[in-house]
């Protein structure tokens, strides 16, 4: 009688000892699966210093980072079940798959405006600003793209006709403009300053000279409809840890262009020049407010994206700010 | 397959060839006439090849590319006999689906590619799908086409012995079908390996193709080139003993 | 006799497509991965009547026409040569053959740089890929014709243009068509390919087009109509065989 029940004593000591070492579920970190575009870009590095500083850790979150092309395949990440969060999405495309059934929600605005774009010619170009760009040919990188919608605006306000068309990546309209078969060639930092800072390349224009821009969200971050659902505390957690990333970018400037620098394996000196001529800004990457919808769907419509712009209800079932940072 | 490899004259006229081709790309290289970077001297592609092979970077992307390309065969092979020796044992069958398997054969899969994207995501599956999918096709109607020349006295042997379903698989049909599906393999692997790395320069995250585009973006030109040469030598590699097999295997069928 | 498969194959196709309509119907699977069959037909109607399927399809058939034609011409031609000048045939057969296993669609930035953002490119690019398996078969085509054959022209003092025509590429016509399948093959393999990764126009960037909008059903209908552009080339090409070949 003895035996048996210190046996059983036993045994129950060492199941609740076996169940104490377990990790128990409130004190593990939760697992996040991060798609990102344009890895290196100065605004894809928010979610990078978020995890380097620990803003995530602090949520107790644990963030997987894929870095994608841009385009449409940070979305699909989320769309494939790949991913829980897209972020750098351009919004006339979230609002495509939104409308055609896709299981995304945009949780903030990830970067208002086109600042960090910039047109250039070869230094021996007579070109000398977008005055003279008449009739000549303007780069952007594809159909639908944010270059491509803040060309047009550029040439609009600077009420000149040039012939925008697609040039494909920034290393490929580099070329292209050096050979000559283009005449203005797109960029975004830290991309190609290198060869204006040895004054090979003139910057003609830049996203800051279509100032209706910048009241225009041109990026979003979105995350997977499930995962709002079923976790709305999980995500509020986890833009706030994003929103403390950027916050220490901001108050960090000078390491964070260092690493930023690194990043790009470009020389301090031109991750410097970039960040100080395109990115002083911090309010272009507030998450909220959203701005400019009426005009992202009027341009959504124009690239085919939507075939109708969308409704109150449709908007209010897309778009839901979580975190609302004071 | 022409004889005398040893032959004085064209070993001559290969010297001469690479010669004159080496020449003209230096003279290009520095006349400059296209823009600079794009046809980097000798010297510089020389350098580049020995810090690539010198590369981890370089073995990774290998290793990615050779395991979405082998495992995409390997399937194809596999699914690609399967659907071949049925669609030729069953004569009604294989005609009714002939057209459409041809017709699927010609296409080229890397339009399928967003497909299969949605269906397995982003990732190294994706790839290895897309090879699969490229490859089935020439071995498919290589064995379909085999199937069909396997000797009618052979068949008629194997049923009057009252041979299983596998059996005959087995004992008549792989034999007779090797030839074919060497043949077959080859042709697989060459569009396999395009279909790979097609999808790999347009979404990916590790491999040749990823690798190559990546070296282009940041316009490291003859690291490029480097890569290219070494790619292009393992293909021509793979490739020659691929062939070398075939004749070995298979010294009849091998000049088809 | 032949009608028997057919109908059957339309018949399995048929079931096919209801099978998928009412599968993705129900919401067994999602309509973002296979959509609804009557919407990719609506889809097709829609890029037809708004053009772009019309630009696409005769941008991608003037690509690979352009580029199967050339790396014909090209392929025979020096096919013959390196049959007829023996030193030449031994000293680059297994180059060409070399060529054909290597993965040239690597190179396209390069192409792009030296022939710009053009059809020139897609068509350039296509013919290099096409070229060997066409040389590398003329040349086999035309070793492997019968001496008897040969020597019978000979024998009729046939210059070498009339033996070429009349004896030596008809026997080797079925060797050279196979090469010709082969190369048209890879052609359209790289045409399309280019045109999915550079936008550029074609079907091949109409399948990137829509996939990048999430428009599903529009990007099946570009499959579809690549499916149906590619079974056609085979069809003119066995057509023109059948005319070209005396049996």
């Amino acid at each position: 009688m003895m035996r048996s029940t210190r046996r059983a004593f036993l045994t129950g000591v060492g199941t609740i000892g076996a169940a104490a070492a377990l990790p128990r579920r409130a004190f593990a970190a939760d697992k996040l699966k991060v798609a990102i575009g344009q890895k290196g870009v100065w605004d894809s590095m928010i979610t990078v210093f978020g995890v380097e500083q620990g803003t995530f850790k602090a949520e107790n979150i644990d963030v997987d980072i894929t870095w994608t092309r841009g385009g449409s395949e940070t979305l699909q990440t989320v769309i494939t079940k790949s991913c829980d969060f897209a972020l750098t999405n351009g919004t006339t495309g979230v609002m495509a798959a939104f409308v055609k059934g896709a299981p995304v929600r945009i949780v903030g605005a990830e970067a208002n405006g086109a600042n960090d774009l910039f047109w250039y010619v070869k230094a021996d170009s007579p070109i000398k600003s977008m005055a003279d760009a008449n009739g000549k040919t303007m780069g952007f990188s594809r159909p639908g793209s944010s270059s491509n919608t803040t060309a047009q605006a550029i040439a609009d306000a600077a009420k000149v006709k040039p012939k925008i068309v697609p040039t494909g990546g920034m290393a490929e309209t580099r070329t292209q403009v050096m050979s000559g078969q283009i005449d203005i060639g797109w960029s975004a930092p830290p991309g190609n300053l290198d060869l204006v800072q040895k004054g090979e390349l003139r910057i003609i224009a830049t996203g800051a000279d279509a100032p209706e821009l910048r009241q225009q969200t041109v990026r979003v971050n979105v995350v997977s409809a499930e995962l709002l659902k079923e976790n709305r505390k999980l995500v509020e957690r986890f833009m706030r840890g994003y929103v403390k990333g950027l916050d220490w970018m901001y108050a960090n400037l000078d390491k964070a262009i260092a690493r930023y620098a690194v990043e790009n394996k470009v020389d301090p000196k031109i991750a410097e020049l970039a960040v100080h001529k395109f990115y002083m800004d911090k309010k272009a990457f507030a998450i909220s407010p959203l701005l400019g919808l009426d005009r992202s769907m009027t341009e959504a419509v124009e690239s085919k994206h939507l075939a109708k712009p969308l409704t109150e209800a449709q908007l209010k079932e897309l778009i839901d700010i979580v975190y609302k940072p004071a | 397959m022409i004889a005398a490899r040893l032959d004085p004259r064209a070993q001559f006229i290969r010297l001469g060839t690479v010669v004159a081709l080496l020449a003209a790309w230096e003279a290009l290289a520095r006349a400059r006439i296209l823009y600079a970077d794009v046809v980097p001297t000798l010297e510089a592609i020389a350098v580049a090849l020995v810090r690539l092979v010198a590369s981890a970077e370089f073995y990774h992307s290998l290793a990615i590319t050779a395991l979405e390309v082998g495992a995409g065969i390997v399937i194809a092979a596999a699914t690609g006999v399967a659907a071949g020796i049925l669609f030729g044992a069953r004569r009604f069958l294989g005609r009714a689906v002939e057209p459409y398997v041809v017709a699927l054969a010609t296409t080229p899969k890397i339009i399928f590619l967003p497909i299969v994207m949605l269906m397995v995501g982003i990732g190294v599956e994706s790839k290895t799908a897309l090879g699969a999918l490229s490859g089935f096709f020439p071995i498919a109607i290589s064995t379909m086409a085999g199937m069909r020349e396997v000797r009618r006295v052979h068949i008629q042997v194997g049923r009057s012995f009252n041979c299983s379903a596998a059996q005959m698989v087995r004992l008549i049909y792989l034999p007779a079908l090797v030839g074919p599906i060497l043949t077959g393999l080859r042709l697989g692997l060459g569009v396999t390996l395009i279909g790979v790395l097609l999808a790999e320069i347009k979404i990916a995250k590790a491999g040749l193709g990823f690798l190559a585009q990546d070296l282009y973006s940041r316009f490291q030109i003859p690291d490029l080139y480097a890569l290219l040469i070494v790619v292009f030598v393992i293909a021509v590699l793979i490739n020659e003993a691929m062939t070398a097999a075939g004749r070995r295997l298979d010294p009849a069928g091998a000049r088809r | 006799m032949r009608a028997g498969p057919a109908a059957a194959g339309l018949a399995g196709l048929a079931v096919l497509l209801a099978a998928t309509e009412g599968v993705v119907a129900a919401g067994w699977v999602s309509a973002l991965v296979v959509p609804l069959p009557t919407d990719v037909a609506v889809a097709t109607v829609e890029l037809m009547t708004s053009g772009q399927l019309g630009d696409a399809l005769a941008t991608t058939l003037y690509e690979a026409a352009a580029a199967s034609f050339a790396a014909s011409v090209l392929g025979i031609a020096a096919g013959y040569a390196l049959f007829r000048y023996t030193a030449l045939g031994r000293a680059y057969e297994s180059w060409f053959a070399a060529l054909f296993a290597a993965p040239i669609v690597l190179l396209y930035p390069l192409f792009l740089v030296v022939f710009g953002r053009s059809a020139t490119t897609i068509i350039v690019m296509g013919v290099v890929t096409g070229v060997a398996p066409i040389i590398l078969n003329t040349l086999r085509g035309l070793v492997e014709v019968p001496r008897r054959l040969v020597d019978v022209g000979r024998a009729a003092n046939c210059s070498p243009a009339q033996l070429f025509w009349k004896v030596q590429f008809p026997a080797a016509a079925p060797t050279v068509f196979t090469g010709i399948r082969l190369g048209i093959i890879y052609t359209l393999v790289n045409v399309i390919g280019i045109e999915f990764l550079i936008n550029f126009g074609g079907l091949g960037n109409l399948v990137s087009a829509t996939y990048d909008r999430f428009d599903v059903p529009g990007m099946y209908a570009a499959i579809l109509f690549i499916v149906l552009l590619s079974a056609l080339f085979f069809v003119a090409l066995g057509a023109v065989e059948t005319r070209i070949r005396p049996t």
